[in-house]
């Protein structure tokens, strides 16, 4: 399976070329699982390290994302059936009082790409719901955004929350603009990312922790 | 030296790196319900919090710069820019502040601090309020630029010419563009896309401004936008007020040490220090705004607005130390 080609492709942003060359590597009998692994989450795993970097800004991460879907879209009915199974499974939110969804939103994007499940709760999320969600779902992680000072204090309660009803293997996630490291462990979270290629990382280690 | 200077003279003193009778300290604008809470915690009834400490006053001239009429969707071809452009009339008298005549006449004779507002910057400009019309915009960006820049520059030719038309009866002390463009880390954009789209834009309204001898240009950015400082001193900017900041990474004492007199200062305190303790507002004011102030061009204030997380007696040792450390 020539995953080069593709992982260049996703890296130019190119849609078409990603959606294409996904393609002739079904048509050659190329395994889906193997095209999903080695080539589009390997592109994005290149996306988050150029991230990180500072080679990529915003912009680029969120083109290189929608090449990747592109070439997911393809591969999508050769998956299903598969043996595929996400990652994990993170539910995400912005917590109660807080209506920026930018960054949530960016971060579940990058996740999504990395092989996860997320489930997008919104904005202005209350506590209840984000643990009634884990259940649910049966996440691993429940990941908060705030932009304001003033929800912060939110994240709090539903670190706590989760931490008292969730059970040990359900780990929490915090970021967003007035998020601290500091902040974070301060309230017990499991993890703190400053950015969305950061919350990949963060997730892989919660996940395997 | 004359020991009684308005506000608008030790400002003005500040900023060109000569010496005012004293650093100038600038309204915070507290909230009623931050007021009403400090009451709770020992603020007497019949106080004036801005009368408790000295203080500068500044205004701030705001000139509508939103669409008008507001835009039911906002253009993503250039097709669709003519929409955009018809909504900005300069020449529109609804455009300037209530009773402009009037307070035109009383800035002649103003003892206090007169900045202008003259962009919104790059994603209120562009419409962006949540993440349908920012992924909208970021996706533009790659593939389709010519209508960002073109989009862009109608928002700063309008903006230029508003502009002109408040300096044609005012002299202001400062102009203040806004950019909210910084992540926790780095902005969103690289520094050669916000050259490119953004700072290229913001051409006309720069020259309007160097005609009119406004001498202070202050980008007002939030979060961190450390990498993108070369540029906007390249661009003509000269005087950096970040808001609400990674404060390690957006140090001060560092930038002033890297761009050096190029570079005036608004701001630098920490405001999570004000929510801590004694301990960590004396260290924050003492360690940062005496070698800020040694090297002048610099005025020192928290670098987020004062709400109701900041308790009364803390807020009150950190104007009382503020005070002592920038008199000594």
């Amino acid at each position: 399976m020539e995953a080069e080609a593709i992982i260049d492709a996703v890296l130019d942003f190119d849609q078409e070329k990603t959606a294409q060359l996904v393609q002739a590597q079904l048509d050659q009998g190329a395994d889906a699982l193997a095209i999903l692994d080695q080539a589009l989450i390997a592109a994005m795993d290149e996306v988050g390290r150029k991230f990180s970097a500072g080679v990529f800004f915003v912009p680029e991460m969120l083109m290189a994302a929608e090449a990747m879907h592109a070439g997911l879209e393809v591969l999508g009915p050769h998956l299903a059936g598969s043996d595929i199974k996400a990652k994990g499974t993170i539910v995400i939110g912005t917590v109660k009082g807080d209506n920026h969804d930018i960054g949530k939103n960016l971060v579940a994007m990058m996740l999504e790409c990395a092989g996860y499940r997320v489930i997008d709760l919104g904005v202005n999320v209350s506590k209840g719901k984000f643990l009634a969600a884990a259940k649910k779902y049966q996440a691993d992680i429940v990941a908060l955004s705030a932009l304001l000072t003033t929800t912060m204090a939110e994240m709090e309660a539903v670190v706590a929350d989760v931490r008292a009803k969730g059970g040990s293997s359900l780990k929490t996630l915090v970021g967003g603009a007035p998020v601290t490291a500091s902040f974070a462990a301060g309230i017990g979270a499991d993890g703190y990312s400053s950015d969305a290629a950061g919350a990949v990382s963060m997730a892989r280690s919660l996940v395997s922790a | 030296m004359s020991t009684h200077m308005t506000s608008r003279k030790r400002f003005l003193r500040t900023m060109r790196f000569d010496k005012p009778d004293r650093t100038p300290y600038f309204e915070e604008g507290i909230r009623k319900n931050v007021i009403r809470a400090w009451r709770r915690q020992g603020l007497p009834k019949n106080t004036d919090i801005s009368e408790m400490f000295p203080s500068d006053r500044r205004e701030e001239i705001e000139v509508d710069l939103e669409p008008g009429p507001k835009l039911k969707k906002w253009p993503a071809s250039r097709n669709e820019l003519d929409v955009l452009k018809k909504s900005l009339d300069p020449q529109d008298p609804r455009r300037l502040p209530q009773k402009w005549s009037r307070r035109v006449r009383d800035w002649q004779t103003r003892d206090h601090m007169l900045m202008l507002r003259v962009h919104r910057g790059f994603f209120l400009s562009m419409g962006v309020y949540g993440w349908d019309r920012f992924s909208e915009v970021i996706r533009l960006l790659i593939k389709d630029p010519d209508f960002v820049h073109e989009a862009l520059a109608i928002q700063g030719e309008f903006a230029a010419r508003m502009a002109e038309r408040v300096l044609a009866e005012v002299e202001v002390d400062a102009a203040v563009f806004s950019e909210p463009i910084g992540g926790n880390d780095r902005p969103l954009l690289s520094p050669q896309m916000y050259e490119e789209f953004v700072l290229a834009s913001y051409r006309p309204l720069l020259d309007v401004l160097s005609r009119n001898r406004v001498e202070t240009i202050i980008l007002r950015t939030f979060a961190n936008t450390r990498i993108l400082i070369p540029s906007i001193l390249k661009w003509g900017f000269n005087c950096l007020w970040a808001c609400e900041v990674n404060i390690e990474a957006m140090d001060y004492r560092d930038l002033r040490g890297e761009f050096g007199p190029k570079l005036r200062l608004i701001g630098g305190i920490d405001l999570d220090a004000l929510r801590c303790d004694k301990e960590a507002i004396r260290r924050e004011v003492e360690e940062k705004v005496p070698p800020l102030l040694a090297g002048g061009g610099y005025v020192p204030l928290a670098d987020g607005r004062v709400r109701e997380d900041v308790p009364f007696e803390n807020y009150v040792y950190y104007r009382q130390l503020l005070e002592k450390v920038t008199r000594a």
